[in-house]
């Protein structure tokens, strides 16, 4: 189920008036009400899937359960290893196969041998990538004794199959947000507040926004050849933002419904596009991924504590995998080693030089500037369909051209309001409650106007970017 | 919970009036630009009706029937006046019947021609299109009925996005599909001289036209249909129903039939479905729609059909 279609504009107000009204008076039958709801949400697209999802859920909360009556290492390691195993299988066969199958076909094929590996035909459960590395955040924080398995079936499965953020994040770490199913919720009217604030300005960031550059970026990508220079920059700018809106917009919605439902769930982007260096772009970027790369793989393979050298091998690792994660496509690999390799001098470039003053504006607009340009470029990477089809597009774009803005200047107007309301939100969590508290007169015409805008927009009804991840 | 619950609801109460403010002034700074856009030659069509004497030939259903019908050579076969009240299959055919009603009188012919997609995936209650008609003339909102208002909300959004499409559209660039497009029996004229592109819809991957014998059929829509026959009947006029034209290779004889059987009390224009089926190479921008240059041979066939039915079985 879209959160940009009738049927969640349905969906939505039956569950939350349900949830408050008929299943409030104990936190079980709340949580048995969220799984329910969480399985009808991800059966929408695809019943067959949920079959995936509940042995996942039955998987992990059993390997969670044999962790935490095993005192034995080995059998605890043997444990963690068989849900490490089992959750990483189950994206190698339904994302990686077809991936690895051709890759190693055309490596053979260097050498002369026709090697021919069975292709699967299936389809890639939507979300998989999002419920599996949260379903393994549990076994791996029981494993280390950070939490106590629960023995509650129920919990965990509202837990895993929460319906904000089940198919497209944040991936919550079971430490956090597990313990909040065993809670009791009240209704809290800021909460709420707050919560309709964010739905609303995620719904106008994605159908408003990221779908209108969306019209334009396919044009000019499909079509990337019959353009050259500058046009293709604005292409790449409009992605830029179509994804940042596309994403963004999505949590910012998954964030207020979770509220409305009494949860609060991490803050997953935080302004990333006025980072100054590509180390601060992904501490706003992603959050909750790049947490999790942090946790679970950088850390683990030695952190920042060790030579500079070994710490640059571990964030080549960390963006190589991170690219792999996103698809099966050498595209994305490109898109992580090209940040990786944004991010490498920031290891061995330790500025300490502090400006002040009219400079400092001056270099921080620089950095900000030269950042968004570097990340624009790995977009490039990101949205087109081949590695080849991405040089050859980067190479038009330097193609001499004249300067005109493709089709109407809508996009790029609603590119200038994004950047305005971010900027003057931007000691805010919630953007519009940053934005509005600067102009409180006008904010209920604030919010008709966006309102009216979402509303005109809400037709296109496309699918989410990260759904496919 | 109270006070959210409240506060929402006034909230919402307020964005309602708000989004039909916007949508009325919007709406009325768009209707100059609009009634030159193709849904503007609703004008013509409506003043043609209001002004030809009985008995006389009116044409009504989707855009099969303008893009696909030449009605001066009807008229001249039929010594009958004839107007093509049709635009747009979503325009839905509850609003066409309401709308060609008053002016059905003894001894006039209307023949009905929905695309086989009225039957069932297109709703014959009408989409957007239909409410944009009463913003080029108000007078529409009255031929609408209870379900129909209730189904505006559903719309405003794309009228509103209409509006603002319109209203931002280059000045200079020529609109397609335009009013003057139609010529002055309400005809749609503005693919002559087009190549046919067929390509994309024989080739839809979405598999969005291959007709199918277990598609729905709309009971709702039937009864409407049978419905407005018995009206015509009232008024001593003839009503007849025909097959629309249609892409051969994505057609369906048994789906074809399934309609005909549900409606087998009507006056059809030709039992057989085949009649109207082309090549892709003969058709323009959808299974629906003829290359102009076929629309006359399509027109001499149908007038044949409707000699035998309006003189040989009057004799």
């Amino acid at each position: 189920m879209l959160f940009n279609s009738f049927t969640f504009l349905v969906f939505f107000p039956i569950v939350f008036l349900l949830y408050w009204f008929v299943f409030n008076q104990s936190i079980k039958l709340q949580n048995a009400f969220l799984a329910v709801t969480g399985f009808v949400f991800y059966g929408w697209w695809n019943w067959k899937f949920l079959l995936l999802l509940l042995l996942s859920l039955v998987t992990d909360f059993t390997v969670g359960y044999l962790l935490q009556i095993t005192a034995k290492e080995a059998a605890r390691k043997w444990l963690i290893c068989s849900s490490l195993v089992f959750n990483i299988g189950l994206l190698v066969v339904f994302k990686y196969y077809n991936f690895f199958a051709s890759s190693l076909q055309g490596l053979f094929s260097l050498f002369g041998l026709k090697v021919d590996f069975v292709t699967l035909n299936v389809i890639l459960p939507v979300g998989i990538s999002f419920y599996t590395f949260q379903s393994l955040s549990y076994t791996i924080q029981v494993y280390r004794r950070k939490m106590e398995a629960t023995t509650d079936f129920i919990a965990y499965a509202a837990y895993i199959s929460f319906f904000p953020q089940l198919i497209a994040g944040p991936i919550e770490k079971a430490t956090q947000f597990l313990p909040k199913f065993f809670a009791k919720r009240n209704f809290n009217y800021t909460q709420a507040t707050d919560g309709m604030k964010l739905i609303l300005w995620g719904y106008f960031k994605k159908v408003v926004i990221a779908d209108t550059c969306a019209f334009y970026v396919n044009d000019i990508f499909n079509n990337y050849t019959h353009y050259k220079g500058f046009i293709l920059f604005v292409g790449a700018f409009y992605f830029a933002f179509q994804i940042y809106c596309d994403f963004s917009g999505y949590t910012d919605i998954a964030r207020g419904v979770a509220k409305l439902l009494g949860f609060d769930l991490m803050v997953n982007f935080n302004y990333p596009y006025f980072s100054k260096n590509i180390r601060e772009f992904w501490q706003r970027w992603h959050i909750s991924l790049s947490t999790w790369f942090r946790d679970y793989l950088f850390i683990p393979l030695g952190g920042s504590k060790i030579s500079d050298n070994k710490t640059a091998i571990n964030i080549l690792i960390v963006f190589l995998v991170s690219g792999l994660w996103h698809g099966a496509n050498a595209t994305f690999i490109y898109w992580g080693l090209l940040h990786a390799n944004y991010y490498l001098p920031t290891i061995y470039l330790k500025s300490k030089k502090q400006v002040s003053g009219i400079y400092l504006y001056f270099t921080n607009g620089i950095n900000i500037l030269g950042t968004f340009l570097l990340v624009t470029i790995a977009w490039i990477f990101f949205r087109a369909n081949s590695v080849n089809e991405a040089f050859s597009y980067l190479q038009r774009m330097f193609y001499k051209s004249s300067i005109q803005i493709p089709g109407k200047t809508t996009a790029f107007l609603l590119i200038i309001f994004l950047l305005l309301v971010d900027f003057i939100g931007r000691n805010d969590e919630n953007t519009l409650n940053g934005f509005v508290n600067k102009l409180p007169s006008v904010r209920y015409l604030f919010y008709l106007i966006l309102g009216v805008f979402v509303l005109a927009n809400f037709y296109q009804q496309q699918s989410f970017i990260y759904f496919q991840f | 919970m109270i006070k959210f619950l409240t506060k929402l609801i006034r909230f919402s109460i307020v964005f309602f009036f708000f989004t039909i403010l916007v949508l009325l002034i919007s709406s009325a700074i768009v209707e100059p630009k609009l009634k030159m856009r193709g849904r503007g030659c609703i004008i013509d069509k409506q003043k043609r009706l209001e002004s030809l004497a009985t008995p006389k030939i009116l044409l009504v259903g989707g855009s099969n029937v303008c893009y696909n019908t030449n009605s001066q050579l009807i008229e001249d076969s039929f010594h009958m006046p004839v107007v093509d009240m049709s635009i747009n299959a979503k325009v839905g055919m509850q609003f066409y019947f309401e709308m060609v009603k008053p002016y059905i009188k003894k001894n006039d012919v209307i023949i009905i021609t929905p695309e086989y997609d009225a039957y069932g995936k297109i709703n014959f209650l009408g989409d957007e299109s239909m409410y944009q008609l009463s913003i080029i003339n108000p007078y529409y909102l009255k031929l609408l009925n209870a379900k129909q208002w209730i189904r505006l909300p559903v719309f405003v959004g794309n009228l509103l996005k209409d509006n603002y499409t319109i209203l931002t559209a280059d000045k200079n660039s020529k609109v397609s599909n335009g009013r003057l497009d139609y010529n002055k029996w309400g005809d749609y004229e503005g693919h002559k001289n087009l190549p046919s592109l067929s390509e994309k819809f024989m080739n839809n991957k979405d598999d969005d036209y291959n007709l199918k014998y277990n598609q729905t059929i709309n009971d709702d829509f039937i009864k409407l249909l049978i419905e407005f026959s018995n009206y015509c009947k009232s008024k001593e006029a003839k009503c007849l129903i025909g097959y629309p034209v249609y892409a051969k290779k994505l057609a369906s004889d048994e789906y074809a039939f399934k309609i005909h059987e549900n409606l087998k009390d009507m006056n059809w224009v030709d039992d057989n479905p085949d009649t109207f089926l082309y090549e892709a190479n003969q058709l323009y921008d959808s299974p629906n729609h003829l290359l102009f240059n076929m629309r006359n041979e399509r027109t001499v066939k149908l007038i044949t059909l409707l000699k035998n039915q309006l003189i040989n079985n009057a004799q």
